[in-house]
């Protein structure tokens, strides 16, 4: 498989604290991969770094197996890399559309004016909405107004429909109720049917189970391991995780 | 935040005036009435069209005002700006015989640079909106003193006069003026990127340059375009005066400010229309109007505006509020 994404020893610090200690991460086409560790392990400065929110301190990022100078968001959307932040990234007195197409509406021409064309923006959104099987009535509908589940389920359409190939995903479960996580995670798969890398971060095992190909885990800024779901299970990612001690105390 | 049941679609009216439109539109048409009522000569056509021949500089202003409102900007400059525009304009065509466009080009370009000014302190410098503009309230209107020496500035060729005082049939030119800024940034608002932008910068920075936006930049327009438009409004406002006086558009930023925070525009950014800060100025326009008509002290004026700045404001911190 090839690999569309990659991270070669990154290192960041915020004054005394090692962010992250040469820290190196593939991911390969077509998959999905479960970046894991407990909180403060490092997972959400090593995102930014990679969609290009944060500047590492050393180190290297590949795409497509090409050095890439990712030195700020627009860099990363460039390449193809979208992320979609745990705090969203919705803005909520702009609609549906408004939000799926920020920073790259649909213009038409009224002579030499150019001038957004609502009608095609909404069309559009319709259809890629469709496509991910996320239903939300009325895309003239302010995003503030609509439940957790739908904008999360928007958030990631979003960085989906530009991301040509990969899409970070930053606890996209995290704030929804049992029903909304599973149909975000349905979202979730068919975004890899449709082509794309994925990496999810995720606290809830039983999601990224439901989910990833492979898991990365990380603690302390370093990675303590790779493992494939086909060989792994909840309780060697758990032991990872945490050091080993909640199985030393279990068995 | 507890999600609202799904609206079928926005009404005509909040699309045209805000989510509060309907509120402003009461207490406009209250207003109205009341005045209509209450004085013979409100409802003639002669004091109708002398009301918005009074409110036009105040809403070409509040136009610039209501789109960097949006944006999560603020601009309390902007009487001082008046004041320095119109000088600058006035001293162009009467000291040194520039002709009257010219001279009227000059005092619009002038109020888009101290707004480049002002953005520029508040994304390069990052200053907060209300100190850096409070700062140049202060400094620009000690400007307009130097440029002048004190003096008013008289001696204007009649031809400048015409922006401010001429009619075209029985339509006052700066009404027209007015009408057309109106329109024009209707459409701005509603189908460029930059009126989309500023909803989307006032409504969250953040995210808006996760989504790629140049947020400083399309803050430094918001402010350029505030300044271009108080400059044609201070331009206005000498030729109505046939002078340029070192202390016009004292208060004027109270008056922009209220007007739109009345007209439904979100004083926290992210919301407003300009309808709505149409019918916001009517209502400062009516107010003064009538009080002149009802032979009310003009000191109560200043009182009745300030209160309802203040109640305008609360209702909408007190909504915010309770939606979070």
């Amino acid at each position: 498989m090839a690999i569309v994404l990659e991270a070669r020893e990154i290192s960041k610090r915020y004054g005394r604290v090692q962010a992250l200690d040469s820290i190196s991460l593939q991911l390969e086409e077509r998959e999905i991969l479960a970046l894991v560790g407990d909180n403060g392990a490092g997972k959400s400065t090593l995102i930014k770094i990679l969609a290009g929110a944060v500047r590492r301190d050393s180190g290297e990022i590949l795409v497509d197996g090409r050095p890439a100078q990712i030195e700020s968001p627009m860099d990363a959307k460039n390449l193809g890399v979208e992320v979609v932040y745990q705090d969203l990234a919705l803005i909520n007195f702009l609609n549906v559309y408004q939000n799926l197409f920020l920073g790259r509406e649909i213009h038409k021409h009224w002579g030499p004016i150019p001038v957004l064309d609502h009608k095609e923006m909404e069309r559009q959104s319709a259809a890629k909405l469709e496509q991910l099987g996320v239903r939300v009535k009325n895309l003239r509908t302010w995003v503030s107004r609509l439940s957790g589940g739908q904008r999360q389920s928007i958030a990631v359409a979003k960085a989906a429909s530009f991301g040509r190939k990969i899409v970070i995903l930053d606890e996209p479960t995290a704030a929804l109720g049992v029903r909304e996580a599973q149909h975000v995670l349905q979202i979730v798969k068919e975004l890899k049917n449709k082509g794309a890398s994925v990496i999810i971060i995720t606290h809830n095992m039983e999601h990224a189970f439901a989910v990833a190909d492979r898991f990365q885990v990380i603690r302390l800024g370093a990675v303590v391991g790779v493992r494939k779901r086909t060989e792994t299970g909840i309780d060697e990612i758990v032991k990872m995780i945490t050091g080993g001690v909640f199985v030393a105390n279990g068995n | 935040m507890s999600a609202a049941p799904e609206k079928e679609s926005e009404s005509w009216i909040s699309r045209f005036l805000g989510v509060q439109g309907l509120a402003t539109f009461v207490v406009f048409f209250f207003i109205f009435v009341f005045l209509s009522i209450a004085s013979p000569s409100f409802l003639t056509a002669e004091n109708l069209i002398g009301l918005l021949r009074q409110v036009s500089m105040l809403m070409i202003a509040s136009v610039g005002m209501t789109f960097l409102i949006i944006a999560g900007g603020i601009d309390l400059s902007i009487g001082s700006s008046n004041a320095v525009t119109g000088v600058v304009c006035a001293l162009l065509v009467a000291r040194l015989g520039l002709p009257v466009s010219v001279g009227i080009l000059a005092g619009i370009l002038c109020g888009g640079a101290l707004g480049l000014v002002n953005g520029l302190m508040v994304t390069q410098v990052r200053l907060p909106p209300l100190l850096a503009t409070l700062g140049m309230m202060v400094a620009l209107r000690g400007g307009a003193f130097l440029i002048t020496g004190g003096h008013t500035i008289y001696g204007v060729p009649t031809a400048y006069l015409w922006i401010g005082r001429g009619y075209v049939g029985f339509i006052p030119v700066p009404v027209l003026i007015m009408l057309a800024i109106f329109v024009v940034y209707l459409f701005v608002q509603r189908r460029t990127r930059f009126g989309l932008y500023m909803y989307a910068i006032g409504g969250d920075r953040v995210a808006s340059r996760r989504a790629g936006i140049n947020d400083r930049l399309f803050t430094v327009l918001a402010y350029v375009n505030t300044g271009l438009l108080v400059g044609l409004s201070g331009v206005i406002a000498s030729s109505r005066f046939g002078a340029a006086l070192p202390n016009a558009g004292l208060n004027f930023e109270m008056d922009v400010i209220t007007a739109v925070v009345i007209g439904g525009t979100s004083i926290f950014g992210g919301l407003g229309r300009l309808g709505g800060t149409l019918l916001g100025v009517l209502i400062i326009g009516m107010i003064t109007n009538g009080m002149l008509l009802l032979d009310i002290h003009s000191y109560w004026q200043q009182v009745a505006k300030g209160l309802i700045l203040i109640i305008a404001v609360g209702a909408e911190t007190i909504k915010q509020k309770k939606e979070d």
